[in-house]
């Protein structure tokens, strides 16, 4: 295989490197011109991953591998780090979000790494360099923010890398087909069970706490910027997503002993999500709560633990990074929450694209959401964990309710009286850059096909049942 | 459909020959075409008409704001988008070939192959007769929303999206699209209950209908999902799901999901609620679309899915559905007697016409079932016709108590005989298209399910009673001189009613469609289109005589079929 299969990966870091220096460099207005860069820059990796990465083979004498899990899993975090620049640009936060535009890079990168990881090593280092990253671009923002969030992200690393270091003991070998092989289901015992609480737990943390935490600080009135909270909600999600699929595939026959554990936990996400999703009252609370929910259904996915499960939990993955990383840059402003109440008038292409982000992150069909979440109840129903669907069919309607309202508030509620005169006309603002995102969502629907195709090959690399 | 399964009943009510006019000849070669059939072919008629309203809704989305004194703008779109539509759908109705099982219009291509998802359309004589309705009352809904001029762009837009997906949900054949349009017809129209309805409990009103049809959905992506995984996980269309035989406890659940979905949104007691508070809250073109066609779909889907699929067990949950028929409408009918709310009275009245479809379909005979379709379409009529007006009516009025809203025949006697004519309309009025459909499911389901038969008609008679209340109070009784000044219906309040009454009155008069020289003119008949289908659907149910050893040689076959007991309905 050919290194030239990494230059996206080599495009993204010099990205992230080239906005940090011409951060410093440049005058502040001509950062405009660095964040147009940096969309390029990751329209152009996602472009080349697509081109490229197409390629099967391993790197560095098997530590690393391009297989089709990978190559759907880094176009996922490529067109999730797409919408989170091109909804930068429309959120306009020109002081504080800056600096994270980098560290989101960053993020996107760690998560290539875990996406093409053969050990343990390698799924660790990919998701803690996302996770510091994530978690520094919401610190430079806010710091108060930043150290709590600091905090849980050490505590979830350590169960991870504890987990994966008492792995390694046990397998003898850090690589994750060694693990399968070692780790048969004959095998279990109570130190084995342990230990992959231990791991499971760490990476549900990162899965699920993400978003969950984001929701917490918007509650809590601390608020870390769009960037930050989509690189948190949508980017870092993504990452430990893929990291937990890579996992389960190489814990093999091991999983569908925790399979019920992860069921819980699925449910858990999808009914508390909803639950809070239609009882928040901020936009960017909304979202959060709506992500967690969709990180239920793509546990619930993973839990099935065969390929059909895996490829729904890929399909809600791709809809979750493009909503997730996307709306709360759309659902906030430099000084704080989006006013809900008649942006419809103020900012059309905005509300719009908050609409159509909210109803996919909702499962609202025929949206991007839904498709994932309907592929995921096929197989829940098919595996017999009709208890699991019925508590998403709650969540997802719990959920709908705080869509609903969010959507009225947008088109319905008529908000500040607008100025009279053509003055009030200029100040409509029609930016086209809102609507990539929802376009995005759009096309995903559209383009169920061969992206749910590539979704199967993808849980196929996986090599589960 | 043959007239030798009709009861004795029917004989007995001496109705057979005019039953016998209506009912399609039985051979296929025999009837003529109508004139000027087969002269247009459409290769996408159904998906323009599904997505041709989700594009206008788009561009009206997108439309500059209008200058002051342009606000019909939005209105325009929609109506010229119904209106076309509708007209297409006419076309469409009378190339329909008649007494030709199957498909027609079809358009089929693969989309999710991974999990055998295509997109699939076509209709059927059901489908037709359910997409015409659609039209009629589409156009109606639009007509009725003319003074909507405050957010028009997004009433509107919502509108739109509302009349596309019920339409999808009518001519999609694969169960996944089904279920797609059926999930999204919920969004837009709960936006426009919360958006539009004047009174205070219209987020009430909202949450409860998101309630109740997010469950339903729930329930029929449960149904789908089951009978997915019976047919192995290979297909979601749905004639290969019609061929899977799951085992009986599993088709039992499968059609107790189908039903749940079907009570939530036609709706029967006791998933009510939600209907009672928007048909009595929400402004008057969505109380007619809500009434007219999205309620509707429940039934649709109870024939389509529950019926057509789950054979055995819908044998099994028919007394169950009588049942449930009969406390419907019993419910209905008791609780607008005691109701003073005019538009809570029609609402309640607006129940019972589902009420009788579901009794339709509990009989399981190609009488009942061909009338359970028929009143599909009347019903939906009757009902968007009886809320419809009552909306309007109390908008006119200014008030909606029985006792403010008073005497008002001489007043505002357009909108006094129309709320007339619809209550009597869903009570089923001679001549009306509800009357014939009913009279089918009566005498369809009397042999089979003779006791909920007999409650639903109890019920009509107390629905009498309560139609002549309101009557009695609103139009023709005393006015009350401390009442605001009403005003009659205005032109465009005339016409979407009397769209809805024009078509009760056509298919109630020509069942079979107008004749010259024996010879079908334009329109096939309704009963003619639907009545293939539906007979396929009951070839399922009919009874295969049992041999059953007797000492005398030859028993007469009459006397086994004709039930011991005729009760007049």
């Amino acid at each position: 295989m050919r290194t030239t299969v990494l230059v996206p990966e080599v495009v993204v870091v010099a990205a992230a490197l080239a906005l940090l220096l011409g951060g410093r460099l440049l005058p502040r207005r001509r950062w405009v011109w660095l964040r147009l860069a940096a969309l390029v820059a990751a329209v152009a990796a996602l472009g080349l991953e697509l081109w490229l990465g197409a390629a099967v083979g391993t790197l560095f004498a098997g530590g690393w591998q391009q297989d089709r899990f990978a190559l759907f899993a880094k176009a996922a975090l490529l067109l999730g780090l797409i919408v989170l620049v091109a909804s930068d640009l429309e959120a306009g936060d020109q002081e504080s979000g800056w600096s994270a535009l980098p560290l989101a890079f960053l993020a996107a990168f760690g998560g290539m790494v875990a996406a093409s990881a053969t050990s343990l090593v390698g799924l660790w280092a990919g998701l803690e360099l996302a996770a510091l990253a994530a978690v520094a671009a919401a610190g430079v923002v806010a710091r108060d923010a930043g150290s709590r969030l600091l905090v849980v992200s050490a505590v979830a690393g350590g169960l991870v890398a504890v987990g994966f270091a008492v792995l390694y003991a046990m397998a003898g070998s850090a690589s994750l087909s060694a693990l399968s092989i070692a780790l048969r289901p004959s095998a279990v015992s109570v130190p084995l069970a342990f230990v992959v609480l231990l791991t499971l737990t760490g990476v549900v943390v990162r899965l699920a706490l993400a978003p969950l935490q984001l929701a917490m600080l918007e509650g809590g009135g601390l608020s870390i910027g769009p960037l930050a909270a989509g690189a948190l909600g949508g980017l870092l999600t993504g990452v430990a997503a893929v990291v937990a699929a890579r996992l389960l595939g190489g814990l093999g026959g091991v999983n569908l002993t925790w399979a019920p554990w992860l069921s819980v936990v699925a449910a858990f996400a999808m009914v508390f999500g909803g639950l809070r999703a239609a009882t928040s009252s901020s936009a960017r609370a909304l979202v959060a709560w709506l992500a967690v929910t969709q990180v239920g259904w793509l546990v619930a996915g993973l839990a099935v633990h065969d390929r059909r499960g895996s490829a729904g939990a890929l399909l809600v993955l791709g809809a979750l990074l493009l909503a997730a990383t996307a709306a709360p840059a759309l659902a906030m402003t430099a000084e704080g929450d989006v006013q809900l109440a008649g942006l419809r008038r103020s900012q059309p292409a905005r509300a719009a694209a908050l609409a159509i982000l909210l109803l996919s992150l909702g499962g609202v069909p025929p949206l991007a959401g839904f498709m994932g979440q309907f592929a995921v109840a096929a197989e829940l129903i098919r595996s017999n964990v009709a208890w699991v669907l019925a508590a998403g069919l709650l969540g997802s309607l719990l959920a709908l309710f705080g869509v609903v309202r969010a959507i009225r508030q947008v088109y319905l509620d008529p908000g500040p009286e607008p100025a009279r005169g053509g003055r009030a006309r200029a100040q409509v603002s029609w930016s086209p850059v809102a609507l990539a995102p929802a376009v995005l969502v759009l096309l995903y629907s559209i383009f169920a096909n061969p992206i749910s195709g590539l979704a199967l090959q993808g849980a196929a690399a996986l090599k589960l049942p | 459909m043959s007239l030798a399964g009709l009861p004795a009943i029917a004989v007995s009510l001496n109705v057979q020959p005019w039953l016998a006019a209506v009912a399609p000849s039985p051979s296929p070669s025999a009837a003529p075409a109508t004139f000027g059939a087969n002269v247009i072919g459409f290769s996408f008629l159904l998906s323009v008409l599904v997505w041709a309203p989700v594009v206008m809704a788009f561009v009206v989305a997108i439309l500059p704001e209008p200058r002051p004194g342009q606000g019909r703008w939005f209105l325009g779109c929609a109506f010229w988008t119904n209106a076309l539509s509708l007209l297409l759908m006419i076309i469409g109705y009378t190339q329909f070939q008649t007494y030709t099982s199957g498909l027609q219009f079809e358009e089929n291509l693969p989309w999710l192959p991974a999990l055998g998802i295509s997109y699939h359309l076509g209709v059927d004589g059901i489908g037709m007769a359910l997409l015409l309705l659609n039209g009629l009352v589409g156009l109606a809904a639009v007509i009725a929303s003319w003074d909507v001029r405050e957010r028009g762009r997004t009433y509107f837009v919502l509108l739109l999206l509302t009349q596309a997906s019920v339409n999808g949900v009518v001519v999609a054949r694969d169960v996944f699209m089904l279920l797609l349009f059926w999930a999204a017809s919920a969004v837009p129209i709960a936006i426009l209950v919360a958006g539009y309805s004047a009174s205070s409990r219209r987020s009430a009103a909202a949450g409860r209908l998101l309630a109740y049809w997010g469950l339903g959905t729930a329930a029929l992506l449960a149904g789908i999902l089951l009978l997915y995984n019976a047919a192995g996980s290979t297909s979601f269309d749905l004639d290969t799901l019609a061929k899977v035989t799951p085992s009986p406890r599993v088709e039992l659940v499968i059609a107790v999901l189908f039903a749940l979905a079907a009570a939530t949104r036609l709706p029967l007691v006791p998933f009510h609620s939600w209907a009672r508070d928007v048909l009595a809250e929400a402004p008057p073109g969505v109380v007619v679309l809500v009434a007219g066609t999205a309620s509707r779909l429940g039934g649709y889907v109870l024939v389509r899915l529950m019926a057509g699929i789950a054979h055995d067990a819908s044998r099994t949950l028919a007394p169950f559905l009588g049942a449930l028929a009969a406390l419907t409408v019993i419910y209905a009918v008791l609780a607008a007697l005691n109701t003073n709310d005019v538009r809570r009275l029609a609402a309640y009245l607006a129940l019972v016409p589902g009420g009788v479809t579901v009794l339709g379909v509990a009989g399981l005979t190609p009488l009942s079932l061909d009338g359970t379709v028929l009143l599909l379409f009347a019903g939906g009529l009757a009902a968007a016709l009886v809320a419809g007006s009552a909306a309007t009516l109390a908008e006119r009025a200014q008030a909606r108590n029985l006792g403010v809203a008073a005497g008002l025949a001489g007043r505002i006697p357009k909108l006094s005989w129309l709320l007339l004519l619809g209550c009597l309309a869903v009570l089923g009025l001679p001549f009306l298209a509800t009357w014939l459909s009913g009279l089918m499911v009566f005498l369809g389901s009397f042999r089979t399910q003779p006791g909920a038969a007999f409650v639903v008609a109890i019920g009509l008679v107390l629905g009498a009673a309560a139609s002549a209340r309101l009557m009695h109070r609103v139009v023709f009784g005393a006015p009350n001189p401390d009442a605001p000044t009403p005003s009659d219906a205005s032109l465009s309040d005339s016409w979407y009613l009397g769209i809805l009454v024009g078509a009760l009155l056509w298919v109630g008069l020509l069942p079979s469609g107008p004749k010259l020289f024996g010879i079908p003119v334009v329109d096939p008949g309704l009963v003619n289109i639907v009545n293939t289908s539906t007979a396929d659907l009951a070839s399922s149910y009919a009874t295969t005589p049992t041999p059953t050893p007797s000492p005398s040689p030859a028993p007469s076959p009459s006397a086994s079929a004709t039930p011991s007991v005729s009760p007049t309905p």
